[in-house]
C-alpha cells in the first residue's frame, strides 16, 4: 500500500496542504464551472460513498479526482456527435474513437486497461463483489456497446474508480507517499494513465494539460485541481464540524 | 486537539514543508508543449493499422443480433451511399474527446485525417496536405464541441420578459407591439430578428392571455404551459393543455390535470392538436412547426409527431438520440449510437456517423457518413 498516511486531517494539515494550490484558486477561476460541479459531486457522493466504505477507499480522495472531469462534464448530451463516436466505436475499436464519455469522462481504453488488469485478479473477492469477473473481453461490436453501457452508469463508473484504486495501489505497492502526495499521484494517475509508471505518472502531476473550457484558454495541472478540491472540500467538512 | 493530533501535525507540518520544496522544483519546470491530443483524442497511442471487422448491418426491420455476420446482399454505403474519398492503411479520422472532425450538410463533407503523425484535411474527396497539426479551422465554424455548459438553441434566446416593458406597452428593438401587464416568457432572436412573448393583458378588469411575435398578436384562451420554439426560432407558440383549452368556465381555464393532452397555439395562426400525453422529456417544435416528442417510457416508446407515433424504438434505443421529421411531419428518423430507424422500417445498425438534414426542392432527405473497408462514402435517404 502507497497510503501512509490516512484521514483525521485538522485544520492545520488542510492549510499545509492547501499551500500547494494557493497559486490558483480554481473555485474563484473556474466560477460557475466549479459551483456546478459542486453540485454534481453532491448527487453523486452517496454511490461513492457506499463503495468507498464497501471496498475501504477514502471516498473524499474519489470525489477529489474525478472532481476536475466534473467540472469539464457538459450535462447535454450531443446526440450527433456522441452518438457517432459509440457507433465508430463499437464497430472499429478504439482506433477509431476513443471518446471521453458519463460524468466521469472515462474513455473506452481506460474501462478496457482496468477489466484486463482485473482479470489477473479474478478470484480475488472486490473483483466479484463489483461486478468485474462477468464482463466479456471479447474484442467485438456487443461488447463495445457494453462497455459503453458501463460508463454511461453512474454506479459503473465509481466501480472502475475503486477498481483503478486498487489497481493502482497493487501496481506501486512500495510506493511511500505523504497525504497531498498520495492525492496528487492518484489524480494523475487517472488523467495519465493508471497503468504507466510510477515515474511517468509523477512527472504529469506538474503538466498543465488541463482546460475547463477544454478548446481555448489556460492550461492547468489536473493533480493540482483534484487537491484543491480535496483541500476544499475536507476545509468545509471541518468548519461544519467545528460550527 | 489530543496530544497525538499535535503530533501528528508537527509531522505533516514537517512532511509537507519537503513535498513543498519538491512542488516548487517541480513548478521550475517547464510545462510541456501543448500535445495534440486535444484534438486527436487519446488514440494517438493507438497506431495500429489493422482495421477491425465492421459490425455487417443489414437494412430492413430492426435485428437483435449485433455480433459480426455474413455480409449483406448489399451494403448500406453502396445501397444509400456514394464513396467521398479512401482512406489509406493507418489513416484514421480525427476525432476529439467528444466530436469528429469531421462535418456534413446536404452538399458537403468535410473531414480530417491523420496518417503516420500527419494529418489531411478533405472537402468532398478533395484532399489537401499534409500538415503538421490538425487543420480544424477548415472545417465549417461551429464543429467543435466545449465543455461550457451548453443550452438548446431555442433556450439561449429566452430572456427576461419584464425588461421588454416601456410604459405599459411590450417594446421589442424599438417597436411597440401592444399594452401588457406582464410579459410572462420571451424569447427574443436577435440574428433573426424574431421574438415571441407570452403576454399578460388586462382586459375589462380580467386578464387576457396573448402570444404576440413578430407576426401579430393572437389571443390565448389560457395561460399555457409556456412557450415552444424551434431551434431555429422560424416557429414558435405556447403549449395548452387541452382542458385549458377548451375551459367553458374560469375554473377549467386555471384546471391542472396530470398527463393531459396538449394544444399548440402558433405564432402563424395555425392550432395544432389535441396530442396525447407522451412520457418523455425532451418535447421540440421543428422548423416547419411539427410537434415532436420523444416518449421514453412504457408504451410509448418513440418518436411522436403532432401527436402521431412515426418510429417505435427499436431494441438498443434509449431515447438519447436525435429526430429528423419531414416538413409535412409524416416521415422521420431516428438517431442514436450510430443507428439510424427510419419510418418505412428501415434499420441501418450501427453505421451512422453525423446525419444531417437536408431540402432538395422541398423534399427532405438525411444525410449521413458511412466508412466501409475504409471508403467514407456520403449517404442519402429521402424522409
Amino acid at each position: 500500500m502507497f497510503i501512509t498516511v490516512k484521514k483525521s486531517f485538522s485544520i492545520l494539515s488542510l492549510l499545509l496542504i492547501g499551500q500547494q494550490s494557493l497559486a490558483n484558486d480554481y473555485k474563484q477561476l473556474f466560477g460557475n464551472r466549479y459551483t456546478r460541479a459542486e453540485k454534481t459531486a453532491a448527487e453523486v457522493r452517496p454511490v461513492i460513498q457506499k463503495y468507498a466504505k464497501a471496498f475501504g477507499e477514502d471516498s473524499d480522495l474519489m470525489e477529489a479526482i474525478i472532481f476536475p472531469e466534473l467540472i469539464r462534464y457538459n450535462a447535454l448530451y450531443d446526440a450527433i456527435e456522441t452518438g457517432s463516436l459509440i457507433g465508430l466505436y463499437a464497430r472499429f475499436g478504439y482506433e477509431y474513437a476513443d471518446f471521453s464519455i458519463g460524468l466521469f469522462q472515462m474513455k473506452p481504453t481506460f474501462a478496457l486497461s482496468i477489466e484486463t488488469e482485473v482479470m489477473k485478479h479474478k478470484q480475488s473477492r472486490w473483483v466479484k463483489l463489483l461486478g468485474f469477473d462477468k464482463i466479456s473481453l471479447a474484442d467485438e461490436p456487443r461488447s463495445r456497446l457494453a462497455r459503453v453501457d458501463r460508463l454511461e452508469n453512474v454506479e459503473w463508473q465509481v466501480k472502475y474508480l475503486v477498481a483503478m484504486l486498487k489497481c493502482l495501489k497493487l501496481k506501486n505497492s512500495r510506493l511511500t507517499l505523504t497525504a497531498e502526495d498520495r492525492v496528487l499521484f492518484t489524480a494523475s494517475a487517472y488523467n495519465c494513465g493508471w497503468d504507466k509508471s510510477a515515474t511517468v505518472i509523477k512527472s504529469y502531476i506538474s503538466k498543465k494539460h488541463y482546460q475547463p473550457g477544454y478548446w481555448e484558454g489556460e492550461k492547468y495541472a489536473f493533480a493540482d485541481v483534484a487537491l484543491y478540491r480535496y483541500a476544499d472540500k475536507l476545509k468545509n467538512q471541518e468548519l461544519r464540524i467545528r460550527g | 486537539m489530543k496530544p497525538l493530533n499535535i503530533i501528528g501535525a508537527a509531522m505533516l507540518l514537517l512532511v509537507a514543508n519537503t513535498s513543498n520544496a519538491q512542488f516548487l522544483n517541480k513548478l521550475k519546470k517547464k510545462a510541456e508543449a501543448a500535445v495534440t491530443k486535444a484534438v486527436t483524442g487519446g488514440g494517438l497511442s493507438a497506431e495500429s493499422s489493422t482495421e477491425k471487422p465492421e459490425d455487417n448491418a443489414s437494412d430492413g426491420t430492426p435485428g437483435n443480433s449485433t455480433s459480426p455476420a455474413a455480409p449483406a446482399a448489399q451494403s448500406t454505403a453502396a445501397k444509400y451511399g456514394t464513396v467521398l474519398f479512401t482512406m489509406e492503411k493507418g489513416e484514421y479520422l480525427v476525432y476529439g474527446e467528444l466530436s469528429l472532425a469531421v462535418k456534413a450538410d446536404g452538399a458537403h463533407v468535410k473531414a480530417v485525417t491523420r496518417k503516420d503523425r500527419q494529418f489531411y484535411f478533405y472537402d468532398n474527396g478533395q484532399r489537401q496536405g499534409p500538415f503538421t497539426t490538425p487543420p480544424v479551422n477548415l472545417l465549417d465554424e461551429g464543429w467543435k464541441r466545449d465543455y461550457e455548459y451548453q443550452k438548446t438553441n431555442a433556450d439561449e434566446y429566452m430572456s427576461n420578459g419584464m425588461s421588454y416593458l416601456s410604459a405599459g406597452n411590450l417594446v421589442v428593438d424599438g417597436k411597440k407591439y401592444g399594452p401588457a401587464l406582464v410579459v410572462n416568457a420571451m424569447y427574443h432572436n436577435t440574428k433573426i430578428k424574431k421574438f415571441y412573448a407570452l403576454v399578460t393583458r388586462t382586459e375589462n378588469d380580467k386578464m387576457g392571455f396573448y402570444l404576440v411575435s413578430n407576426q401579430g398578436a393572437r389571443k390565448l384562451p389560457s395561460i399555457g404551459m409556456g412557450l415552444i420554439v424551434s431551434a431555429d426560432g422560424e416557429s414558435g407558440g405556447v403549449i395548452i393543455p387541452a382542458t385549458q383549452f377548451n375551459a367553458k368556465s374560469e375554473e377549467d381555464a386555471y384546471k391542472f390535470v396530470v398527463a393531459d393532452d396538449t394544444y399548440i397555439v402558433l405564432a402563424n395562426g395555425k392550432t395544432n392538436g389535441p396530442f396525447k400525453y407522451v412520457d418523455g422529456t425532451r418535447n421540440s417544435l421543428d422548423e416547419s412547426g411539427n410537434y415532436i416528442q420523444i416518449g421514453k417510457s412504457g408504451p410509448k416508446e418513440g418518436v411522436y409527431v403532432n401527436g402521431n407515433l412515426l418510429i417505435p424504438f427499436a431494441e438498443g434505443s434509449y431515447g438519447q438520440g436525435a429526430s429528423f421529421v419531414n416538413s409535412n411531419g409524416t416521415s422521420a428518423a431516428w438517431f442514436e449510437r450510430g443507428n439510424l430507424q427510419f419510418t418505412d422500417g428501415t434499420f441501418i445498425r450501427g453505421k451512422a456517423v453525423q446525419p444531417v438534414l437536408s431540402k432538395e426542392n422541398g423534399v427532405s432527405y438525411i444525410n449521413w457518413i458511412t466508412i466501409e473497408k475504409g471508403n467514407v462514402y456520403h449517404c442519402k435517404k429521402e424522409l
